[in-house]
């Protein structure tokens, strides 16, 4: 059951995220959309490093701390180069709610259970924030220098995601042989 | 038969030229930008010493498939690795597993 909700709250966020698709995000918009989600990974990273003894979470941990980071202060100082203010808006409002009740999710865990609910919430946010970026931020993004920042910003966490889908099959083979 | 002559040196200088070989102990350079190595596919000698250049505004590694090397490559700092035997090494970025490249180390 704690394995299937990660992929329920993600399935659940993607369908908002598309619900959002009629009308095309601006700049300023897509600006504040793409900052509040590298936070929330931040924000998931953490707890991450406060809650798991795991070696290899802590270090997927670390490295989102440092990659989002970044990448929300090259696009900080994108916005103030180009003197846009960035605007939150509906998504940018649903995704930091969704990320509120996660993160209330993963503190009630521990131990092994806390490392595969992290590691599967990573595939899982990424995979929906990379399918947003791609088919929403993107292309209604005007400024190219915006657009080049997204592009890059999207390689960056499509890795994340490569990344995190290794340490959960890593996860869940440890698991196993525990199991035996 | 001079231009035949003349025909031959070219091509060996464009062989040379395009098969990006360095001679032993020269410096073969790989530029990591927008999460590529730049050359994917480089060639080098026994003895050649490999050189990364991250361009980009995160940290990579490079790592390869067999466990000969794993190389973290820092921002705005050269990383190395000498190239001690034959063979093709393909290796990713541990962090960001998209990105790939392949040594091919000559005798
Ligand atoms: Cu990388």
């Amino acid at each position: 059951m704690k394995i299937i909700a990660p992929i329920v709250a993600g399935f659940f966020l993607a369908t908002n995220l598309s619900a959002r698709a009629a009308d095309t995000p601006t700049d300023p918009q897509i600006a504040h959309i793409a900052y509040t989600a590298g936070l929330v990974d931040i924000g998931y990273a953490e707890i991450a490093l406060q809650r798991s003894k795991n070696k290899a979470v802590r270090e997927f941990a670390m490295e989102m701390v440092k990659d989002h980071k970044a990448v929300n202060d090259k696009a900080l100082a994108l916005v103030n180069k180009l003197g846009v203010t960035p605007e939150d808006n509906a998504t940018s409002q649903t995704i930091a709610s969704q990320a509120a009740t996660k993160r209330a999710e993963l503190k009630r865990l521990s131990g092994a259970a806390f490392d595969r609910a992290y590691a599967e919430n990573e595939v899982a946010y990424h995979s929906l924030v990379n399918a947003a970026v791609d088919t929403q931020l993107i292309p209604y993004a005007s400024n190219g220098e915006l657009k080049e920042l997204l592009k890059v910003g999207l390689k960056i966490f499509q890795g994340h995601q490569q990344h995190a889908e290794h340490m959960v099959e890593r996860l869940s083979r440890k698991h196993a042989a525990s199991m035996e | 038969m001079r231009s035949i002559a003349l025909h031959a040196v070219f091509s060996v200088l464009f062989l040379l030229a395009g098969a990006r070989f360095a001679s032993a102990g020269e410096p073969a350079s790989v530029v990591i930008a927008d999460l590529e190595f730049k050359p994917s596919v480089i060639t080098v000698r026994i003895g050649d010493t490999v050189t990364w250049i991250n361009k980009d505004i995160v940290e990579h590694t490079a790592t390869s498939s067999d466990g000969a090397f794993d190389v973290a490559t820092p921002k705005a700092k050269p990383a190395r690795w000498r190239a001690q035997k034959a063979g093709d090494f393909a290796y990713y970025c541990r962090l960001h597993p998209n990105m790939t490249g392949v040594i091919r180390v000559t005798r």
